[in-house]
């Protein structure tokens, strides 16, 4: 009882520290809609050679999942310009909500990242993700993402392995957010590959994106060309 | 300031899309095609337009256009009845460097002679990081200024 009151003790004070550093914003203030304002792709990411022969596999009319409405990646969906993005922040979680394909993202802040649940719980394809503050920074780690393409927008064709363990870093200053994503990925890359993204807050809301196949595909037309 | 002009290596805008625009559609000069709308589709991720081209022997092709999604239209203030089924319209695409007969929206001569340009994410996009109020002049479906008969 003694222990546990020492251990509590602490430990509760320590939360309420916590919830009051939150409360009075030391977290930088991320809450809210962001607007694509632009992105950094590395010009050579330090592909392997099984990441250069999985490149040259890459076509866009049929390796990139996002014309069959299944989300891409994290990485891929920052990168589609028009759909914001909005984040809320929890004490013990936080949420992203990207209007691109409905992704509705949980992001936890205390536990074990190989037993987190699903980040998005509809796409397990999108692994697991953990949270943490640095300071004012948020950063999140993800794993257990389903091997295939990371990313068919900026650097279209770049692969994933399910290996892949994803750093997330969200650094606000004011209404201007960037993301800085590094991705570990010895498999296809020779060092950690890192793209960022830049973004604005806007007052506007997260619509609906009810993605259709029909606007997302061109299977009937690529059918017509292959003489199907 | 987190966001720098001076960034070189900032993906210009115009060049990613949901499919990435770029890989899938030629950026140069635009074609033009003449035809009637069959189809118009308002939606996510991309809106489309099915139109009913003849060919100088009366062959009719039919086309695919593509557009941005229905939700920044939306927020471009685009009218989504721009374009109807019937219509007559003469379209410039940035054609489709993989599939025959796809192109991607960059201007119509509607129905009634008037002229609409997209203004794009980008105008957009800049309305809004510099706390400006959104005006697409070109976008506006402008009467006054008439294709050539």
């Amino acid at each position: 009882m003694n222990t546990l009151l020492r251990l509590g003790i602490p430990m509760a004070a320590a939360c309420a520290l916590a919830d009051a550093a939150f409360a009075a914003g030391t977290r930088a203030d991320l809450d809210g809609v962001w607007l694509f304002y632009g992105a950094q792709v590395p010009r050579d990411p330090g592909l392997t050679p099984a990441g250069q022969e999985k490149l040259e596999q890459y076509d866009p009319l049929r390796d990139d999942t996002d014309t069959v409405c299944k989300p891409v990646t994290f990485t891929n969906i920052m990168h589609t310009p028009s759909p914001p993005i909005e984040i809320r922040q929890h004490a013990d979680r936080v949420e992203i909500n990207y209007e691109f394909m409905d992704v509705h993202r949980l992001v936890p802040l205390s536990g074990d990242l190989q037993s987190a649940p699903y980040t998005v719980a509809d796409y397990p394809h999108m692994g697991r993700s953990l949270g943490r503050y640095e300071n004012e920074t948020l950063v999140v780690d993800t794993v257990d993402v389903e091997a295939g393409y990371l990313d068919t927008l900026g650097f279209p064709g770049l692969p994933q392995s399910a290996d892949m363990r994803t750093e997330e870093r969200f650094v606000a200053d004011g209404d201007r957010l960037k993301v800085i994503v590094t991705h570990h990925d010895s498999v296809y890359y020779t060092k950690p590959m890192v793209m960022s993204y830049e973004f604005v807050r806007v007052d506007t809301d997260i619509m609906e994106w009810g993605c259709t196949l029909e606007g997302a595909n061109y299977d009937k037309r690529l059918d017509a060309a292959e003489g199907k | 300031m987190l966001l720098s002009a001076s960034a070189a290596l900032l993906t210009p805008l115009a060049a990613v899309a949901h499919h990435s625009v770029a890989i899938n559609f030629e950026r140069g000069e635009p074609i033009e095609i003449r035809g009637t709308v069959k189809e118009v589709h308002m939606r996510n991720p991309h809106s489309q337009y099915v139109v009913a081209v003849p060919d100088a022997d009366g062959t009719i092709t039919e086309w695919l256009v593509e557009w941005s999604d229905r939700n920044s239209l939306v927020r471009r203030g685009v009218d989504l009845d721009l374009i109807k089924p019937g219509d007559t319209v003469t379209l410039a695409l940035w054609p489709s460097q993989r599939l025959p007969h796809v192109g991607y929206f960059v201007q119509a001569v509607l129905a009634d002679g008037s002229i609409y340009r997209d203004c794009g994410f980008v105008q957009y996009r800049e309305a809004v990081a510099n706390s400006t109020k959104f005006r697409c002049e070109d976008g506006t479906r402008d009467t006054a200024q008439r294709a050539d008969p």
